[in-house]
């Protein structure tokens, strides 16, 4: 399996207002395979979020760059799509509209548009809210709204930020599982930022601790797909956890 | 750093657009002087504004009540000024009568509007008319009912202050957060009391928000009437030197007209801020000091 | 308890009802007290509306021309509408333009806040002195005007569209272009038509007071006219007319601002805000 993303040396430093250096990203170095479901994870300023920005393409390295199929990243684009933390979607369009944009944008004419965006609004299970303005949805729908829109563009990468976060507990368990089926039916190089642990493990296949700037763990999830969600009460599931929640925690006590 | 360089690069544009206003500005006079006959009347350069028009001024003395009937004083800066310094006396009494008229009732009648129920629902359509009437229309109105006394002026000048502040208190009372009226009842505020101690100071920073409109609002409608028919004011005296093809003394009226609107404002906002002392840095107004609405 | 709800829901539907022919009965009260000379009743003024539409004695008389009111009320209508529109579209172009390039906006925002403080009546002696009194230069001074209030609106507007919608744009493909005219247009649309809705109610004073100083044809030369006569008559007239016309444009922009709202979530269910 070829090499999909590669950070070298990534490191990024941001600048406060009255001129000082605030560290965020240091000598990154990592390899991310194509197909592969990523997951970091990490407390809360430990970079994750900007790591996304940068594979992303909305923030440029300080030093250090980051590499997709060979070329380096210089800005956002259709092939790396991102799902973001906040409701990203267009209210002024309808729900069809919405996940025909990154196909209306290449031109593709409206008949095979509206069919690719049928399929995937049944995928998520949009299907009856095709003619609905978003505001009608509930925030787990528009959530897989933007899912939906950022699969149907196809792009080569797909990014993730904390995307679940603001959803109560049952809505994120079934997005959890949502997101899975349809990974495993269409699968791509996936980048998915989290602090939750369950989510990291049941989700990934292979999870990196990001603490203090830097790698702190990488881990293998030795977990075969496809995963139900029985597992979560697996005890070497569990097991499993406690683990990354060791790593996670001790390194940010070490921190504190 | 960037911040520094940003507001460098910000003045070194700012002075080019300013030179460059200037440059075509001389152009144009220049042009003017040259092919027309009245042509440095009709452009002036800047500095004939500064002096010749400026002494022009003079020439108003004798009208619209200061020092009557004593034309052909000799023209000096000293007179000059006193023609500015009365006629802007004169306009800003009416200013400031009609937008204190204005302020208040329209405040007191937004209020009502929220606070009454057969109020509301007897000026509901009313008020919806009022609020479409293009203000500065009326003032044929005005001039033919009250004649040319100063009550029609002020009165005209209320009315539309009135209908802004109106329209803007109703609103502001609306955004209003319901938790206000909740607490407040909960501790016993009867309608009244509401009203008076929690809704006005709170929609203060909403309507200082809208000052600015407001303010050009009246200086507009006072130049508004002056311009139809006055005696006197600062109108007026664009009126005469328009008769007389001065372009430098209306320039200069137009730049008085611009001092006092900035003055106004900042006496205003001080005012307004002393009031919302109590309201906390971060949450200013939604209305930005430039989001001039008509 | 429920009786007493009842009875004042009953009530204030009757003084909702009542409101117009109550204000009406006053005006004639008024007219009577005060002599129809002072104020013509409102039957006058409003049988006055239909009989001068076409042609008018008094109004010929007063040097207003021969064939009524109608010319005039068109010709207002047509100055205000078209200059408005005209003023506000280059105005959405040059805030759009002016948000997107940082050195346009400083080289510019100096002069259009100096001119934005001027009250915009004041540029007509002046145009009218140097460029004559033709309808174009009476357009320019409603486009300056809704030039000058527009383009401040638009940028404000564009300020506070969310930036996650133009990120997300990009993240699907959409270039910078395609981001002003698919994302940023749609987001400022509400709040500029409702800047333009109060704009207009304003453009049209503008215009009448432009038209007193000096016009061919509209409302605002009835005005001079009629005020030179006295006759109020056919101030109220025209006022009437200036009150309707104002009135209809502001309903056809309710209704568009109705459409272009339609996918917001509206907090409030009173949709009007002025």
């Amino acid at each position: 399996m070829k090499d999909k993303i590669v950070l070298q040396n990534l490191s990024k430093t941001f600048q406060t207002e009255s001129g000082r250096a605030v560290p965020v990203l240091e000598d990154i170095n990592l390899t991310i395979r194509d197909n592969e479901f990523l997951l970091v994870i990490g407390p809360s300023g430990c970079g994750k979020t900007t790591l996304l920005s940068c594979i992303a393409g909305f923030e440029e390295p300080t030093s250090g760059e980051i590499l997709m199929d060979g070329e380096v990243v210089k800005g956002p684009s259709a092939q790396r799509g991102v799902v973001f933390q906040e409701t990203a979607l267009f209210p002024w369009r309808r729900v069809e509209k919405n996940v025909e944009y990154g196909l209306e944008v290449r031109g593709m004419p409206r008949q095979e548009r509206k069919k690719i965006a049928q399929k995937y609004l049944e995928m998520v299970g949009l299907q009856d809210f095709a003619d609905a303005y978003p505001k009608e949805l509930s925030g787990g729908m528009k959530k897989r709204l933007t899912i939906a829109t950022v699969y149907a563009n196809n792009p080569e990468v797909l990014l993730m930020d904390e995307p679940f976060s603001a959803l109560d507990y049952p809505t994120k368990c079934r997005l959890q599982m949502d997101l899975m089926d349809l990974w495993t039916k269409e699968k791509k190089t996936t980048v998915f930022i989290s602090h939750d642990v369950e989510e990291a493990v049941l989700l990934s296949d292979r999870i990196i601790v990001l603490n203090r700037h830097k790698i702190a763990l990488e881990y293998q999830n030795p977990f075969p797909r496809p995963r139900r969600d029985e597992l979560r009460s697996d005890p070497k599931f569990i097991e499993a956890k406690e683990y990354i929640k060791g790593a996670y925690w001790n390194e940010s006590q070490k921190a504190q | 750093m960037k911040a520094r360089k940003r507001n460098r690069e910000k003045l070194l544009f700012e002075l080019m657009s300013v030179f460059l206003i200037v440059l075509c500005w001389e152009g144009l006079a220049a042009h003017f002087a040259k092919s027309y006959e009245n042509g440095s009347y009709l452009f002036p350069s800047l500095y004939s504004v500064l002096t010749r028009s400026f002494l022009n001024l003079s020439a108003f003395y004798g009208m619209g009540g200061l020092g009557t009937g004593n034309y052909g004083v000799a023209p000096s800066a000293f007179v000059s000024l006193s023609v500015i310094a009365y006629h802007t006396a004169r306009t800003f009494l009416r200013i400031a009568a009609g937008f204190l008229i204005g302020v208040s009732l329209g405040i007191f009648c937004g209020i009502l509007y929220k606070a009454n129920r057969y109020y509301h629902a007897f000026t509901s359509i009313p008020s919806r008319i009022v609020s479409i009437v293009p203000q500065m229309a009326l003032i044929t109105l005005f001039l033919a009912w009250f004649g040319d006394s100063e009550a029609g002026y002020i009165l005209f000048i209320a009315f539309g202050i009135f209908v802004a502040v109106y329209i803007n208190t109703v609103n502001a009372i609306e955004n209003l957060p319901p938790v206000y009226h909740k607490f407040s009842s909960t501790l016993g505020a009867g309608k009244a009391r509401f009203y008076w101690s929690v809704a006005l100071p709170g929609i203060i920073p909403e309507l200082s928000g809208c000052m600015k409109m407001i303010v050009g609002q009246a200086w507009a409608l006072s130049m508004a009437s002056e311009f139809i028919s006055s005696q006197n004011g600062l109108g007026r005296i664009i009126v005469l030197a328009r008769q007389r093809l001065d372009t430098g003394i209306i320039l200069i009226v137009l730049f008085l007209y611009v001092i006092y609107t900035l003055l106004t404002l900042k006496v205003l906002y001080r005012l307004c801020a002393y009031l919302t002392r109590w309201q906390p840095q971060m949450e200013s107004s939604a209305q930005t000091t430039n989001g001039k609405k008509g | 308890m429920k009786t007493k709800g009842r009875s004042r829901f009953q009530l204030c539907d009757l003084l909702k009802v009542l409101s117009i022919p109550v204000l009406l009965a006053v005006w004639h009260l008024m007219s009577l007290w005060l002599g129809s000379y002072r104020l013509p009743n409102e039957i006058t003024v409003l049988k006055g509306l239909f009989t001068t539409l076409f042609s008018s004695e008094k109004l010929n008389m007063a040097g207003a021309g021969d064939h009524g009111f109608w010319p005039h009320v068109a010709a207002t209508f047509l100055k205000v509408t078209a200059g408005y529109t005209l003023g506000s579209l280059l105005g959405v172009l040059a805030g759009m333009l002016m948000k997107m390039h940082k050195r346009l906006r400083y080289f510019l925002h100096l002069p259009i806040d100096v001119l934005r403080t001027v009250p915009p009546i004041a540029f007509v002696p002046i145009l009218f002195m140097l460029l004559g009194r033709s309808v174009a230069v009476q357009l320019a001074v409603i486009v300056l005007y809704s030039f000058l209030t527009i383009v401040v609106n638009t940028m404000n507007a564009i300020g506070n569209v969310p930036p996650i919608y133009q990120r997300y744009a990009l993240t699907l493909g959409a270039s910078r272009t395609r981001v002003q005219r698919d994302v940023i247009l749609p987001c400022i649309l509400p709040e500029l038509l409702g800047a333009f809705r109060v704009g207009i109610i304003w453009a049209w004073g503008y215009q009448v007071i432009i038209e007193m100083m000096g016009s061919e044809h509209g409302l605002g030369k009835v005005f001079y006219h009629t005020k030179l006569m006295n006759a109020l008559d056919l101030v109220l007239i025209g006022v009437v007319w200036v009150i309707i016309l104002a009135g209809v444009t502001d309903l056809l922009l309710g209704l568009f601002w109705g459409r272009a709202t339609r996918w917001q979530e509206k907090v409030k269910s009173e949709a009007v805000k002025r």
